[in-house]
């Protein structure tokens, strides 16, 4: 009796034993692996997505804002009626459905994206109908209020290569660092129902939402610029044409716009070549509005004044080439300000002359051609600067009227502004206040880069400007009752080596009220169908709209 | 030490070890339904997120200046009339073009 008790015994304390040895191998030599893997099981980790910055216009009001929209992806594993939730799915997010069939047949897949950015109302309907095996994933997509407007200057959010939403072009390019912010990490413990364990471990890392831009454009302006640029093109029969206005003091921009455009939420139904911005990143040769630039220069340079003569007898002869007048008229003894006024060629060239051709080329140079303007925004371009040793005589003479030479739009109305300033070159900017997410407010400060003329020359090249507006082919354009300072051009363009024969661009610049201009502003036609001209494309377009700004700005 | 006080003791830490197991039981059966009501609370808060955006949405969309424009038009108003001066002859281009 007592051995058996013993052997009971025996076994019992074996087993005790062996259940003390096993458990002390789970707790103590695989304590590490067990906790990895019960920690895989429990604690999740998510990205808090932060959310992208806002672009607003000069009055807060926002131009670029986000919308709710989700990803549609699919587990095809977990689907039950393939071809009817293929169906389903085409009809409700209008995609094709083979390409929808390719993606839930691929049997290597246990998780594949369907649809991204879609937006609430088609969410809802997939919600409603509530396939197994479809889910969404909430995520956000931009939206404009304003439609296309400003598309140019605005850019777009597209992809990386890494999947991650990046901004191209203009100022979606320029701030994607500012406006994307940072994700934010969220790690915790869960429990089997997924609900979190709130004495667990838990490691929050807060996203920061991206910053939001508040621009100096107008969107007043912007509208009124958009609406008479695009009547002009119609109206002139133009191929395409720009406006800037600018703020001549502070270089900022209240307006930016050209035709033709995009959509930017469409924006896949237009050819690439539309994203470009024409006003920072096209060229184009400035013909006679150039000539301001140049007088400026040589009255900087005392080589000549308001009362000086030139003898405008005929055409000037420069090695194998004739320099003649637009409309082949010649007034002879004329002053200086009226070869400015009757945008005489040969005068230019005289004026050149004077000025010498050291002197001018300094000048190009101080005045920001041939390099960038370092506007913030995205796809500025320049056109370069011919080098200093193949400059000829005949380059000298043409580029005193402005052709032989390219400049961006943003460059051509930097340097004009400089007259209307008094003489100092300026930064563009169209950013005008960045607001952090805590609220904080940092304001841009305008950038003044250089001083390029002096008060007094810039005074008497405004003068000039206003009588040649009074005076010269726009005299019937001008409002009554204020002062504008201006001047048009019409430019050839250069095809292969020469200058076609009958396309244009016309142009048109200038600032008022000239005393103390509230907007200096430009506009260009490319190949203008009904009038070659500027004085009779450019320049009415430019008044049309001028008038409106007068009323808007109300200045008397 | 007496047998009471060894008997007092022993009932003492059997109570006072009972207690602390029911009042960590108690504790974690409480804190673990407030998992639950934090994920409700940030799928309410996550809701009005998305809420907030979609009304942000339509306000911009009816304070757009295109729909102003539109409205205004509705209501009657024009946009600043074209000035024409009367008084003065037309311009060269058009002369030249109706000669």
């Amino acid at each position: 009796m007592e051995k058996r008790l013993y052997l009971v015994f025996g076994i019992f304390l074996f087993f005790f034993l062996a259940i003390c040895l096993r458990l002390f191998y789970w707790q103590v030599f695989s304590f590490d692996s067990l906790k990895f893997i019960a920690s895989q099981q429990t604690n999740i980790s998510s990205i808090e997505k932060a959310a992208r910055g806002s672009i607003y216009s000069s009055d807060n009001s926002p131009l670029v804002i986000n919308q709710p929209a989700y990803l549609v992806f699919a587990e095809p594993k977990s689907m039950r009626d393939k071809e009817s939730t293929i169906k389903q799915l085409s009809e409700i997010l209008s995609l094709d459905s083979a390409s929808v069939s390719a993606k839930l047949n691929n049997d290597k897949l246990s998780w594949v994206p369907i649809a991204e950015k879609v937006e609430t109302e088609t969410a809802d309907k997939l919600k409603k109908v509530n396939l197994p095996g479809i889910g969404l994933i909430e995520d956000a997509k931009r939206f404009y209020p304003e439609a296309s407007m400003a598309a140019h200057l605005l850019g777009f959010v597209g992809k990386n290569q890494n999947g991650d939403d990046q901004g191209y072009f203009g100022l979606e390019g320029f701030y994607d660092d500012q406006l994307k912010g940072r994700n934010g990490y969220l790690r915790e413990e869960r429990d089997p129902s997924g609900n979190p364990i709130i004495a667990g471990d838990r490691t929050v890392v807060r996203a920061e939402n991206g910053r939001d831009l508040i621009l100096s454009l107008d969107r007043t302006v912007q509208y009124i610029v958009e609406d008479k640029l695009k009547k002009g093109l119609e109206k002139y029969g133009a191929a395409g044409g720009s406006v800037i206005v600018m703020e001549p003091a502070t270089g900022a921009i209240l307006s930016m716009a050209s035709f033709p455009s995009y959509d930017p939420v469409n924006r896949q139904e237009f050819d690439e070549s539309f994203y470009k911005n024409p006003a920072i990143a096209s060229s184009f040769e400035p013909g006679s509005t150039f000539k301001v630039l140049v007088m400026a220069s040589a009255v900087n340079e005392d080589k000549v004044s308001a009362d000086m003569e030139y003898d405008e007898k005929g055409p000037v002869t420069i090695g194998q080439y004739q320099i003649k007048t637009w409309n082949q008229e010649y007034h002879g003894m004329i002053k200086v300000p009226e070869i400015l006024q009757y945008s005489s060629n040969v005068g230019m060239v005289f004026i050149a002359e004077k000025l010498g051709n050291d002197n001018l080329l300094k000048y190009i140079k101080n005045l920001g051609f041939g390099d960038l303007t370092d506007i913030d925004l995205q796809d500025e371009g320049t056109p370069e600067l011919r080098p200093e040793n193949k400059w000829y005589t005949i380059d000298f003479a043409t580029v005193s009227f402005g052709q032989g030479i390219a400049a961006t739009p943003l460059q051509m109305i930097r340097a004009v502004a400089a007259i209307a300033n008094g003489g100092q070159l300026v930064q563009p900017a169209v950013v005008s206040k960045i607001r952090e997410n805590s609220g904080r407010v940092i304001t841009v400060k305008p950038k003044i880069q250089k001083r390029i003329f002096s008060a007094g020359a810039a005074s008497l090249v405004k003068e000039m400007m206003v009588q040649a507006v009074e005076k010269g082919e726009t005299k019937f354009l001008k409002p009554i009752g204020i002062r504008v300072a201006g001047k048009t051009g019409t430019a050839q363009i250069p095809i292969s080596g020469h200058y076609d024969t009958e396309k244009t661009i016309a142009s048109f610049v200038g600032f008022l009220p000239a005393d103390n201009p509230k907007f200096v502003m430009l506009v260009t036609l490319r190949e203008p169908t009904t009038s070659p001209w500027g004085s009779e494309t450019a320049a009415p377009l430019f008044f049309t709209i001028a008038q409106d700004l007068i009323s808007y700005y109300q200045i008397q | 030490m007496t047998n009471k006080t060894e008997k007092f003791i022993k009932i003492a830490s059997l109570t006072v070890a009972v207690l602390s197991i029911a009042v960590h039981v108690v504790l974690f059966n409480y804190d673990s339904t407030y998992g639950r009501k934090y994920r409700e609370i940030n799928s309410e808060i996550e809701r009005m997120e998305t809420e907030n955006l979609i009304l942000s949405q339509k306000i911009a969309s009816s304070s757009s200046i295109a729909s102003i424009a539109q409205k205004a038009e509705t209501l009657g108003f024009n946009s600043s009339p074209q000035v024409v001066s009367l008084a003065k002859p037309q311009p060269i281009a058009d002369i030249g073009k109706t000669l």
